[in-house]
């Protein structure tokens, strides 16, 4: 099984791409909801304070 | 051509009369070249070899800092929304504005960049190349800066992000212009090259110069 | 298209798209790492062929879309247009960086180099500024209409430069490099390789799809943010 993961000397090249890749597509996917959520909490939070 | 002869006379005036303004680019283009000569030391080989690519790319960036300066003192003085209001005036006026302004960058630096390339040891004909590509690229570098200090225009801090904008799209330019002068220098063919720039640089005068004036508009109104 | 209606209606396809596109994204992914035997001559470095090939791609026909949606805002005036250039240009640069970034790392294991200045990698570097340059030109001009025609004629003047750039570029590079290094990447791929490859950049796709679909959604609430439905909607739920 660690073999696999190692994958000769290229493991590393291989899985830092893979986590970096990965982390930013979770990001990109995850801003315009969370800024959605935020405006979302903003905008009622107002209109309680008016 | 009424517009056109007055706008060309007024711009070179000024320019005559604000002197160190129209000046500081070719200053600018001298000393970097001077410091690569200076700092690539004795070595006549290497200087040889990177003397068409630091000529060059000197000489665009000398350009590039005159740009922005393109449309500055007609929206200093906010004659800029005048010139384009009436139709008819817009295109002599804006073709005007882009002849004066190779006139006063292009044009000399093309003249000046030969001049610096001898302290980097380039025979003559090399040099005499360097300076027909030059002549013909500096022009496609005004029209094409032309559209980006069109759309930074009255924005203040537009210089670095101007810079931004623009200097990706030269790169072509960039590379068959010294890609021209190397094959000349190698005993290469260097006809190719030296067509696409060509080609590049009738695209940009036909296209380029009509829709300035729109795009000054539109900067304007809003 | 009416902002509410836009706003309304694109919510069920965010969803459909995230999801379809994670589940091909974590397939193709999956497929490609474990169940895809070593390639010949690279070995497992290949696998980053998985990300870089659909990174690539994408980046591409974002800035192809953006410049489509330049010339329908400059034609037509349409807000969505402009909507969808802001939302899409950051998305762009990332995928780009992505691009970038798997490609240097993985030349190091195949040419024994971390980047070659060759055609692609030089029109992949400019592509990834001239994204930059449109974010950086949104942010610098304050009035919207303004903002939003200097975008287009920048996404427009860049389209009309890449195949110029790609081809001064190429000549250029052969110019200096005697084929020393030959890329050979997507030539001599085997189905094997294929069929993840292929469900990776179709997911790639229809994520990247949802991504900016869910950016515009989140834009065309901030630009309407006064608009009663948009209260309606913040203060319902």
């Amino acid at each position: 099984m660690l073999e696999a993961f190692a994958m000769g000397d290229h493991g590393v090249y291989v899985w830092s791409v893979y986590i970096v890749s990965i982390g930013f597509l979770i990001g990109l996917g995850m801003y315009p909801l969370m800024s959605l959520r935020h405006l979302k909490r903003k905008n009622s939070n107002r209109e309680e304070i008016e | 051509m009424k517009v056109f002869l007055a706008t060309l006379r007024r711009d070179l005036l000024v320019a005559i009369r604000t002197g160190s303004e129209t000046l500081n680019p070719l200053v600018f283009l001298v000393l970097v070249g001077v410091i690569f000569a200076l700092v690539l030391g004795n070595d006549h080989a290497a200087r040889e070899l990177t003397g068409i690519p630091v000529v060059w790319t000197t000489a665009l960036f000398a350009n590039m800092l005159a740009l922005e300066g393109l449309f500055r003192r007609e929206q200093d003085e906010g004659t800029l929304a005048t010139i384009l209001v009436a139709n008819e005036s817009a295109l002599p006026a804006t073709v005007a504005k882009l002849i004066a302004h190779w006139l006063l960058t292009g044009l000399p630096i093309s003249v000046l960049a030969p001049l610096i390339g001898l302290g980097f040891g380039l025979s003559f004909e090399t040099l005499g190349i360097l300076s027909g590509t030059l002549l013909i690229g500096t022009p496609i570098l005004t029209l094409v800066g032309a559209i980006g200090a069109a759309l930074v225009v009255g924005l203040g801090r537009g210089g670095v992000l101007l810079t931004l904008l623009v200097l990706p799209l030269f790169v072509p330019v960039l590379l068959l212009g010294i890609g021209t002068c190397q094959q000349f220098q190698f005993n290469a063919e260097y006809i190719p090259p030296l067509l696409g720039l060509l080609a590049i640089l009738s695209g940009a005068i036909t296209a380029i110069p009509i829709s300035i004036a729109p795009i000054l508009r539109f900067s304007q109104d809003q | 298209m009416s902002p509410e209606i836009f706003f309304r209606g694109s919510l069920m396809w965010v969803y459909c798209l995230y999801l379809i596109g994670i589940l091909g994204l974590s397939l193709g992914t999956i497929w490609g790492l474990f169940f895809v035997p070593p390639e010949k001559f690279q070995g497992d470095s290949f696998r980053i062929m998985f990300i870089h090939v659909p990174a690539a791609h994408l980046s591409q026909i974002i800035y192809i879309g953006i410049a489509v949606a330049g010339v329908v805002y400059i034609v037509w005036r349409t807000k969505m247009a402009d909507v969808f250039m802001a939302a899409a240009a950051p998305v762009g640069l990332i995928t780009t960086g992505l691009a970038l970034l798997s490609g240097i790392v993985w030349g190091k294991p195949t040419w024994g180099t971390w980047w070659v200045w060759d055609a692609r990698t030089i029109s992949v570097l400019i592509l990834f500024f001239l994204f930059f340059g449109q974010i950086a030109l949104r942010q610098a001009v304050s009035r919207p209409e303004r903002a939003a025609f200097a975008v287009s004629v920048l996404a427009i003047v860049g389209a009309i430069n890449i195949p110029i750039i790609k081809y001064s570029v190429e000549w250029f590079t052969t110019l200096h490099q005697p084929a020393s290094i030959t890329l050979t990447r997507e030539s001599a791929i085997s189905m094997v390789f294929l069929i993840p490859l292929l469900i990776n950049i179709a997911s790639f796709y229809i994520y990247i799809a949802g991504v900016v679909l869910a950016g515009m959604r989140t834009l065309v609430l901030r630009r309407h943010k006064h608009t009663s439905w948009v209260q309606a909607w913040t203060g319902s739920s």
